[in-house]
């Protein structure tokens, strides 16, 4: 028997069959999960950071586990657009799903002329601005961790895409609101957050940090309330969709953030210890709007009670 | 074909020094593995969010019938962290949770027609099981030099002894073979053969293996390395085991786990650049 719950939901122009998306450095280029699942179960995809030129990123000694989570500094290590252009986009035509690809430069000019290098293939649905890699000195984070920056890269993106611009945030800020506000001014078509926390960790014996980076970006379960916290300020700061990502890896996870106002959600860390953790998440999706009678999927994203209306959980 | 597979354990055998042998179901697994490949593996668990979170990398140790006739997959573990210790502590009946097979195997080409050392320090046995089956299989010539902390440290050596090849084994404590490192066991061993007719195969330690490298690199004689590195994914997508070789950055998941010695540059070469 074919479901009859509607799963699609629209951000930023788009129509994504169900709101499950894949977080950027979590999915490689897309090909090397096809091996495990047909990716048109997915709404979506973020690929690897993409910069102008390969990136070799940084020495090894480059993640750590932690409690319910992990720390990376991978330094943004990508094959860069060209090659991204020549070897992996046509083997993603295949496929019936929102490839959304993650970009990043070390300048305003860098983003706009990876824009455009990307602008002429229809397979690439929209943009993700990376402007919060914690890992790296140039780029990243010197977008992210200015409003005055963010806006920038923003509007500069936006005026030269014949796409939907969705910009990633950092959230290690003070206000998270700063800056999804300053990307809406700069007509940014949809949020995505969080990125990693910044973290460290260290080997005890050896006394030294057990990243070559010394730190990295955290990940994983233990990021979760945090990326909710976050997603929901966000939210309600904007007008535009938010997407949310942070430590998902149950369908129970993605609905905290639907629940929150995101429109849709990315899976990140889990799909390295569960490369099946997106279809899952969709699946588990489907049978809980199924088992409560809800319709559509879109019933529940921002259906959030609020605490003044009894919306206050007592265990 | 990369699979997510679902299996149970037929059986665990426990050593001293925290090692075991874990035999699992195998589903087709045996059919597509090469020597020299590994899986990600994790006991099974009913709450949503594993711990520890990431599965652990083992060498896949042996194919074949378990007690009872069942199809089987052997890995050889070594309890030390979270991880390995709940992998060691399964029982029969218990569920794990595999991908597999994952990377790149030994080059089984550079083997013929010499003469063929294993040379491996503690668990590094776990890799070269099935290389050394397999090229006792096409009649090649190969010889295993291992070593451990003490005898009872040298766990799977009966699976080599069934393989009628000749071993020499090295302990910390002198308590079975040659006292001392393996490595001055090998360069003892060494003494005699052909050097243009040697080839070499090693996994274990990183000082040992470089100090292997950095003999056969000097000797000419070829040499292949099988690292380890911390993985996240094993799949290469989280891009986290990166090693480096002459060229550029590798992923010991992917690109390895067995990398050509005079390739490979080691985290002391690094360190010797940076600071000279």
């Amino acid at each position: 028997m074919t479901s009859m719950v509607d799963l699609s939901v629209e951000i930023s122009g788009l129509r994504l069959k169900n709101p499950v998306l894949t977080a950027s450095g979590t999915f490689g280029y897309g090909i090397e999960f096809a091996e495990f699942f047909d990716l048109s179960k997915l709404g979506g995809f973020c690929t690897k950071g993409l910069s102008l030129a390969p990136m070799a990123g940084n020495p090894p000694g480059r993640i750590a586990e932690t409690p319910s989570g992990m720390l990376n500094a991978i330094g943004l290590e990508n094959i860069g657009t060209e090659e991204f252009i020549k070897e992996k986009l046509p083997r993603l035509e295949q496929y019936d799903c929102h490839v959304v690809a993650n970009i990043l430069g070390k300048t305003v000019d860098e983003f706009i002329q990876i824009t455009e290098r990307l602008n002429p293939y229809p397979k690439v649905s929209a943009y993700e601005l990376n402007i919060s890699c914690p890992n790296i000195k140039e780029g990243g984070v010197q977008f992210g961790h200015d409003p005055e920056m963010a806006y920038r890269v923003t509007e500069a993106v936006r005026s030269v895409s014949d796409k939907p611009v969705w910009v990633k945030l950092s959230p290690n800020v003070t206000d998270i609101t700063v800056f999804a506000k300053a990307c809406e001014e700069a007509k940014a078509d949809a949020l995505s957050l969080v990125n990693t926390f910044v973290g460290m960790a260290i080997d005890v014996e050896k006394k030294r940090p057990m990243l070559a980076n010394m730190t990295g970006g955290l990940s994983g379960p233990a990021i979760r309330p945090l990326a909710v916290r976050m997603v929901y300020q966000a939210v309600q700061a904007v007008d535009i969709p938010v997407v949310g990502v942070g430590g998902i890896s149950t369908a129970r996870d993605a609905l905290e953030f639907l629940i929150a106002g995101a429109q849709a959600v990315q899976i990140g860390t889990a799909n390295f210890f569960d490369p099946l953790c997106a279809v899952k998440v969709i699946d588990g999706l489907r049978s809980h709007c199924e088992s409560r009678g809800i319709k559509a999927i879109e019933e529940l994203i921002g259906s959030l009670v609020p605490v003044e209306e009894g919306g206050f959980v007592y265990y | 074909m990369l699979r997510v597979i679902d299996t149970q354990v037929i059986e665990i055998e426990t050593f001293s020094h925290g090692n075991c042998i874990l035999a699992v179901e195998d589903t087709e697994l045996s059919e597509v593995a090469l020597p020299g490949q590994f899986v990600m593996a994790a006991a099974a668990t009913a709450e949503t969010v594993p711990h520890p979170l990431l599965k652990r990398a083992l060498a896949i140790y042996k194919m074949g019938q378990s007690e009872g006739n069942r199809h089987a997959v052997y890995f050889l573990i070594k309890a030390i962290g979270e991880g390995t210790r709940q992998l060691a502590s399964l029982r029969p009946g218990d569920s794990v949770e595999l991908i597999g097979p994952l990377g790149n195997g030994f080059d089984l080409d550079k083997a013929k027609s010499k003469i063929n050392f294993l040379v491996v320090g503690g668990t590094g046995i776990a890799s070269v099981l099935l290389l050394a089956e397999h090229l006792r299989r096409y009649g090649e010539e190969v010889h295993l030099v291992y070593g451990g902390q003490t005898a009872d440290d040298l766990v799977g050596l009966d699976d080599f002894e069934r393989l009628e090849i000749p071993i020499v084994v090295a302990t910390d404590d002198g308590s079975r073979g040659f006292r001392g490192l393996v490595t001055d066991a090998f360069w003892d061993y060494l003494n005699g053969f052909p050097v243009d007719k040697c080839n070499i195969y090693t996994c274990g330690p990183n000082p040992m293996m470089q100090a292997i490298a950095e003999f056969a690199n000097s000797s000419g004689i070829p040499c292949q390395i099988s690292v380890e590195s911390k993985m996240g994914c094993g799949f290469g997508v989280c891009l986290g085991c990166s090693v480096m070789t002459k060229d550029s950055n590798r992923l010991a998941c992917k690109d390895g786990p067995v990398f050509e010695a005079s390739e490979f540059v080691w985290e002391t070469d690094l360190a010797a650049s940076s600071s000279g």
